[in-house]
């Protein structure tokens, strides 16, 4: 009998709330605060654009930037679960999505020709410092499908506790800003030089963002036994590969609709009550994004509240599909759905329920969260409240 | 009824290995993507599978730092050249999904794709987690690899048409006070796992890294014999 995996605690630290916690985020989030701003971290003069979304309140802090995200969102996260730490350990595992992970404690090295610190450049080195800290006795994995990789990270850890391998995994991503990722994304001209427009006709691209995000799955009985608060479950996680290209989604979404539609058929429904979209921005995304969902839905599509809240806080690679999959389970529990800003002229052919500017409040039940990132990942998580 | 998940079709690549004639065909920026594709391409041809037979497969590529040679390289230009440095060929190839998105590509796989990069254990966690895969229904088949400089392993894990099983499979991290005192280089973890399957039945596979992370992947084999003689190291 498969068993069931509900979400029991929520933390993060993104532009939004700067560190202050979940309300923060949320309120900014409702609020369609836009945290895109010229860039401080380094300097940006030399590119075509100099925007980003930022967690200024780290001010430049480069040293351990990621660690330091990553540590808040975790105990956040603790704290939010009511998991009891003690000092022979927790029960528990912990799998992270990153994309570049301390890239910044590697970057000044390759500048100047010195050795670069292990820590830098090895991926794993954020979650085993984490399963140190807390004495966590569970798997300890990192995973790396680019740019969904915060929605593969909560996918492996639902499978994982779905089929008895775990209880209880904390699982999310973190990525921060960095001249790395700014350059390459410049060079493939795929940035906004202003705002992040999703789905609108007049869309220029992301905006680079950075923070962590986790959630604490768990396995339902676990759960209950301990008295915890279950914010909903997880009724369904699948991913796919396009096959196409190692930069650009399959045109028609092809990869994306196949995710979606094995996600919906692992939670056993044909709808959902709301997306959260991967929503970039970029010419090719959203319309890839769009043609999967009325793929997927038909004429239903055209039914469902679909948001961005890249639009707010740009695109963090290994913390974005956390981040969203943090929003979506938060949209169940409060009954209010955020916009997508900057949407002023929707695309032609981007023609759904965008959420354009303002929140809405609505009762969910199912919520579907969805990424998709370079060499045709694509993923789908559908959150269901009980 | 329990289900037996099946590894078959194991082949380790490395740069001079025969099957490299093969990929040497394919434009690949990274000696590590030629060994990969090789890998995998000699694994399904010995299972005589077409890319019909393996659209909806799984696949799952443990790496350690293979890709930071290229990181380095890249973020070098950056630096001496500033924006006009940045290398848009190079970059998605910092991405250390691309060695498993240029598998999919190459030979049309489009079921779950995932890139483990727990160091030196990557491989062994694909293993794992394609056993997760397989045993839960989520997919009949997977790919599960590992990739190292010089070097790359595949192998095809499935419910049947397979030559020996994995029966159980064990992750957890141990107490620092109790873990094997050993650092292992994810060559290390591929040796284990070949001297595992060589050996016995019921052969636990245990390997750590510094920082106490430890995988145990208990082994059942139904034709060892018939397996080795497929492996090339």
């Amino acid at each position: 009998m498969t068993r069931r995996v509900v979400i029991t605690g929520i933390g993060l630290v993104t532009p939004l709330d700067q560190g202050k916690g979940k309300e923060a985020f949320w309120a900014g989030a409702i609020q369609g605060v836009n945290a895109v701003r010229p860039i401080s971290l380094f300097d940006a003069s030399d590119y075509s654009t100099d925007v980003a979304a930022e967690i200024t309140s780290f001010g430049r802090l480069r040293l351990g930037r990621w660690q330091r995200f990553l540590d808040m969102a975790f105990d956040s996260v603790i704290i939010d679960s009511a998991i009891g730490c003690s000092s022979t350990g927790m029960d528990c595992g912990i799998i992270l999505g990153t994309v570049l992970g301390d890239i910044l404690g590697a970057e000044d090295p390759w500048r100047s020709g010195e050795a670069t610190p292990l820590s830098a450049t090895g991926l794993s080195s954020g979650a085993e410092s984490l399963a140190k800290r807390y004495s966590l006795r569970g798997p300890v994995t990192t995973i790396s499908t680019a740019c969904a990789s915060g929605t593969d990270s909560i996918g492996m850890a639902f499978r994982l506790i779905q089929t008895g391998a775990a209880d209880l995994i904390c699982a999310g991503g973190g990525d921060t800003l960095s001249e790395f990722a700014f350059s390459g994304f410049n060079s493939l001209n795929a940035m906004t030089r202003d705002v992040v427009r999703p789905f609108d006709k007049d869309r220029t691209g992301l905006a680079l963002g950075e923070g962590a995000a986790f959630l604490m799955l768990e396995e339902e009985v676990h759960a209950r036994r301990r008295g915890a608060r279950i914010y909903c479950s997880i009724a369904g996680y699948a991913s796919s590969a396009d096959a196409n290209h190692l930069t650009g989604p399959d045109r028609e979404g092809r990869g994306l609709a196949r995710a979606i539609t094995a996600a919906l058929s692992e939670a056993g429904i044909e709808m959902v009550d709301y997306i959260n979209a991967h929503g970039t921005a970029t010419p090719y995304n959203d319309l890839m994004e769009t043609k999967a969902y009325k793929s997927v839905f038909g004429p239903s599509a055209y039914k469902i509240p679909i948001s961005s809240i890249k639009s707010m806080i740009g695109h963090s690679f290994g913390a974005a599909g956390a981040i969203e999959a943090v929003t979506s389970v938060m949209a169940i529990e409060r009954g209010m759905l955020p916009p997508t800003i900057n949407l002023v002229t929707k695309d032609p052919e981007c023609d759904l329920d965008y959420c354009p500017d303002t929140a809405r409040e609505k009762l969910i039940t199912s919520a579907l969260s969805v990424s998709a990132g370079f060499g045709g990942q694509n993923s789908a998580i559908i959150f269901r409240c009980l | 009824m329990e289900k037996r998940v099946k590894i078959s079709r194991l082949f380790f690549q490395n740069e001079r290995g025969p099957e490299g004639s093969q990929v040497a065909l394919t434009r690949t920026i990274l000696a590590e993507e030629r060994l990969l594709l090789g890998s995998i391409g000699s694994s399904l041809a010995g299972a005589g599978l077409t890319r019909a037979d393996i659209e909806s497969a799984g696949i799952i590529v443990g790496i350690d730092s293979v890709i930071d040679k290229i990181k380095e390289s890249y973020f070098k230009g950056v630096a001496e050249e500033g924006s006009l440095g940045a290398s848009p060929l190079f970059f998605p190839y910092t991405s250390p999904n691309v060695l498993a998105a240029r598998a999919t590509i190459h030979f049309g796989i489009k079921g779950p794709d995932i890139t483990i990069a727990s160091g030196p254990l990557s491989f062994l966690k694909a293993v794992s987690y394609a056993y997760c895969l397989v045993s839960s229904g989520t997919v009949g088949l997977a790919v599960a690899a590992g990739v190292t400089e010089g070097i790359s392993v595949a192998m095809l894990i499935g419910l049947d048409k397979s030559d020996l099983s994995i029966t159980s499979v064990v992750e957890s991290r141990v107490d620092p006070d109790l873990r094997p005192d050993v650092s292992l280089s994810m060559r290390d973890t591929f040796s284990i796992f070949q001297e595992a399957l060589s050996v016995a039945a019921d052969l636990p596979v245990e390997a750590s890294d510094l920082s106490g992370n430890t995988i145990r992947i208990g082994l059942t084999f139904d034709n060892g014999v018939a397996l080795k003689e497929e492996a090339f190291v």
